[in-house]
């Protein structure tokens, strides 16, 4: 192909070498181009025509829309006459991609030049040079979740997020995402990205029935549905199908949708300790102890039958209650009451010489009723500062200081 | 990547400048931390403390912390302050500028101070001062140093005293004893409240007994004995005699004419007759520690019984009263833990904070410190029990103490049996100070030359001070020791 060209001949002179190498060059690349790209069925964008395996070759950029050719020329080559010239060329298949999304090609910019290589051009060999990774190389407006259709582990080339994990070294900041083992040990869902969720709902759509219009608000379900039975099924690869968390039953229940009475509650609350929540007023049962769902299941259902109506006895011992076994303060009766009695006869005698007012009338009086309620505001409510002030002046207007 | 937008909310950075306090971290890291976390608390974010000039990281580049830095610019300090040259080496000397505001107040006598007075220092009369706080007994450690290193007894006029004392002059002294507690957070000022209402009932010539920390008598005991009379009860001889050494100077004039009530048996051979004078029973237990807890006991009864037939106003005035109530950490012979009602100073304390008498007020003040936690609760003693005395010894106690959830408030700290046993009474809050509380005791401790340093005499190092204190008394006094 070359011989034909006659560049032998030209390159014989010594004298103006670069013009006419350079379209030699160019010309024998095209060549070559046209013909691969008639035989193969592919396109090509870089094609390189390097005709020597010298390390210092020159290389000789030339931007043609669509194509880049690059022409590496080895100036020892010049003076050989016998040394046959090696024509390779290298066909770089994942450039196809590259030029559509990338502007520029690394390394130098500024187009041939003369000389030595210059320490920014970068590397000689095409296959050497940085390859810009993919998630640079990636559209803002693509289709993530065929990018990432199921669960893998975290690859960073692949997921355009400036992510960063991992302990600071040398007062910096976190490692970031490349060759970040960090990243790979944690599980990820960047398959189910609100899109993915929305097109697999989309999907499943067909197998659902509609929802039932009496039940659109919550108030509506838990007014119709007051008890709540979770239970998780697991979906596994491995020998048995069976996961043995699946047994685990779990009853949640409104209190309030109970009947109960004060006492009947107080006793429950007092049955189910620690399973019952003040903030949600939610109980919750959880029965593991049978090897099958069903039958923890009914064992729920036994407990809270057996919890209600235990509730509603009132056994003989109960009449024996203490102050420390309540759960609230209870005023009426308390040392509190005692000593505000007191405090009062104490005042009136002081005043009329005598008392003759019963501990009912004292207590009846409308400034006792604030403190009662200031004080069982304050031991149970906690003693926030609205508490205590309002117990403070609580006690001024009966002591009558101001 | 902005802060603002990952977190949504701004994050105030604030630059501690070492070159104005430069030795802080040396005296007292326990403040400064305690002020980071009370920050953080707040919603700043305390991110970087300069140490003057740093030599420039990557990671100070990468923070644009010039932006969002509140820099407290460096004080002027030459222009803003006079210099004159002194008498000596003819340079000239710095001098604190002229302070602004009236922080000091002339009226002496807490009965004539109003709000006018709020927020100035008044001064102590010396021979009052010693009379009342014999050995400085029963002031605050940190304050008993200032009175020595200013030689001038100072409080503050706070609102919290004034309002007790507004409650004292109003109160109907045919009724039953009113009680008032003085609460809030560690190192607000109770203690200095309520000597400063003790000085006020002193100059109207009341009867005090004070009784300074009283937790002091349920921990760090030394020894105990068989109470002389009752078995079930533990005598505490060498703090009641060292209690009737201080009562003697402090009641003497005002208990001078009081005579006993009935005969009292201490022994076989000794006895103090009816009709002599109380301060024979005081030197009594002065001279014969074995009866002096129960000499202690007497007098309370005494002027008890005196206050009720209304021949005398009594002010019993308790610091940490919490301690009267519960568990103690004092060890009975059996190696087992007395109760509070065991011991026998207790014992009485604890009859004379009852509201069965009248006559007189009953004024108090609940400490965080000597919380012993309530039953049940697992706790180590040592912890508050230690160091109480001497909190410069190990600074970082307070922070072991507010490890803990905060109780300050009355009824938590006095417990379910405190009460009980206290209620009703009148609680008051001692806060932070106030930015004038704040102002007037900056210019109090440039005026004494407490604060040395001329750039904290600038407006720039008066902002840091309280940037630093965040307006917590205690703090604010240790923070200036080294300035």
């Amino acid at each position: 192909m070359f011989r034909s060209l006659g560049m032998r001949g030209i390159w014989r002179t010594e004298k103006d070498p670069p013009k006419i190498r350079l379209i030699d060059a160019l010309l024998a690349t095209l060549l070559a181009l046209s013909e691969l790209l008639l035989q193969r069925k592919y396109c090509p964008l870089e094609v390189a025509a390097d005709w020597s395996t010298q390390t210092a070759s020159r290389k000789l950029w030339c931007e043609i829309p669509s194509v880049t050719i690059m022409a590496a020329v080895c100036r020892n080559t010049f003076p050989c006459w016998s040394r046959r010239l090696q024509t390779s060329l290298c066909i770089n298949y994942n450039s196809l991609q590259r030029a559509s999304s990338l502007a520029q090609t690394p390394g130098n910019q500024r187009g041939p030049q003369r000389g030595r290589r210059r320490r920014d051009d970068g590397p000689a060999s095409p296959s050497r040079r940085p390859m810009v990774p993919r998630a640079a190389r990636m559209a803002e407006d693509q289709d993530w979740p065929s990018v990432w259709p199921t669960a893998a582990t975290f690859k960073p080339s692949a997921v355009p997020l400036p992510v960063r994990m991992g302990f600071p070294l040398n007062r910096g900041v976190q490692p970031d995402k490349i060759g970040n083992n960090e990243l790979r040990k944690i599980p990820n869902f960047l398959h189910l990205t609100p899109v993915a969720v929305k097109r697999h709902c989309e999907v499943l759509k067909q197998f659902c029935t509609d929802w039932p219009a009496a039940l659109e608000t919550d108030e509506s379900c838990e007014e119709h549905f007051p008890l709540e039975v979770i239970t998780t099924d697991y979906v596994l690869s491995g020998p048995s199908l069976r996961h043995p968390e699946a047994r685990i039953v779990t009853l949640k229940l409104k209190l309030s949708q109970l009947e109960l009475d004060d006492h009947a509650r107080k006793k429950l609350l007092k049955l189910v300790g620690d399973r019952y929540d003040k903030e949600t007023d939610t109980l919750t049962i959880t029965a593991d102890g049978c090897p099958h769902r069903k039958q923890n299941y009914d064992y729920t259902q036994y407990l809270l039958t057996v919890l209600y109506l235990e509730a509603w006895k009132t056994e003989p011992w109960e009449a024996s209650i203490t102050p420390e076994d309540r759960d609230e303060f209870l005023w009426e009766g308390s040392p509190s009451e005692q000593n505000i009695v007191s405090t009062i006869k104490a005042i009136q005698e002081a005043e009329k010489g005598s008392s003759d007012v019963t501990q009912d009338e004292i207590v009846q009086n409308p400034d006792v009723q604030l403190y009662k309620q200031a004080v069982v505001n304050q031991k149970n409510q906690g003693e926030g500062s609205e508490q205590v002030q309002g117990y403070k002046d609580s006690v001024k207007r009966l002591l009558g200081l101001n | 990547m902005c802060m603002k937008s990952i977190l949504g909310k701004n994050i105030q950075t604030f630059v501690i400048n070492m070159e104005i306090f430069p030795r802080l971290h040396l005296f007292k890291m326990a403040a400064p931390m305690k002020i980071f976390r009370e920050l953080r608390r707040k919603g700043f974010e305390l991110r970087h403390v300069n140490h003057g000039p740093m030599p420039i990281t990557w990671s100070a580049l990468r923070r644009p912390y010039r932006e969002q830095a509140v820099r407290y610019a460096r004080s002027s300090s030459a222009a803003a302050a006079e210099t004159e040259p002194s008498v000596q080496t003819g340079e000239p000397v710095v001098q604190p500028p002229p302070v602004r505001t009236i922080f000091r107040t002339p009226v002496s006598n807490p009965v004539n101070h109003s709000l006018e007075q709020e927020a100035q220092f008044y001064t102590i009369p010396p021979h009052e001062y010693k009379a009342m706080f014999p050995q400085d007994h029963g002031v605050p450690p940190r304050f008993k140093k200032q009175v020595e290193t200013f030689t001038e007894a100072c409080i503050m006029v706070r609102k919290p005293s004034l309002e007790v004392m507004s409650y004292l002059q109003q109160a109907n002294y045919s009724h039953p004893a009113i009680r008032y507690v003085f609460y809030g957070t560690r190192g607000t000022g109770k203690t200095l409240c309520l000597c400063h209402v003790l000085h006020y009932c002193t100059k109207q010539g009341w009867v005090v007994l004070f009784f300074p920390k009283a937790s002091n008598w349920v921990k760090n005991v030394k020894e105990i004995q068989p109470s002389f009379h009752n078995a079930e009860r533990y005598d505490q001889p060498l703090e009641a005699v060292s209690w009737l050494k201080t009562f003697k100077v402090s009641a003497a004039d005002s208990i001078k004419e009081l005579q006993t009530q009935q005969k009292y048996q201490w022994s076989k051979r000794e006895a103090t007759e009816q009709g002599r004078p109380l301060l024979e029973v005081v030197e009594q237990g002065i001279t014969r520690p074995k009866t002096a807890t129960d000499c202690v006991g007497v007098v309370v009864k005494e002027l008890k019984d005196q206050a009720n037939q209304g021949r005398i106003r009594l002010l019993v005035a308790v610091d940490s009263v919490n301690s009267l109530f519960g568990r103690t950490v004092v060890r009975k012979p059996d190696r087992s833990m007395a109760y509070g009602s065991e011991l026998s100073l207790i014992y009485n304390l604890r009859k004379l904070v009852r509201n069965d008498w009248r006559g007189g007020a009953i004024v108090t003040a609940v400490r965080e410190a000597a919380f012993l936690g309530v039953e049940g609760e697992k706790v180590d003693h040592r912890r508050y029990t230690r160091h109480e005395d001497n909190p410069d010894f190990y600074h970082d106690i307070e922070d072991h103490v507010s490890a803990r959830a905060e109780t300050f408030a009355p009824e938590a700290l006095l417990g379910k049996e405190g009460f009980e046993y206290m209620d009703p009474y009148v609680p008051v809050l001692v806060e932070k100070y106030t930015e004038k509380e704040m102002e007037s005791c900056l210019d109090y401790y440039t005026d004494r030359r407490w604060i040395q340093n001329e750039k904290c005499w600038t407006e720039a190092g008066r902002q840091q001070l309280k940037f630093l204190s965040g307006y917590q008394p205690s703090d604010l006094e240790r923070i200036c020791g080294p300035l």
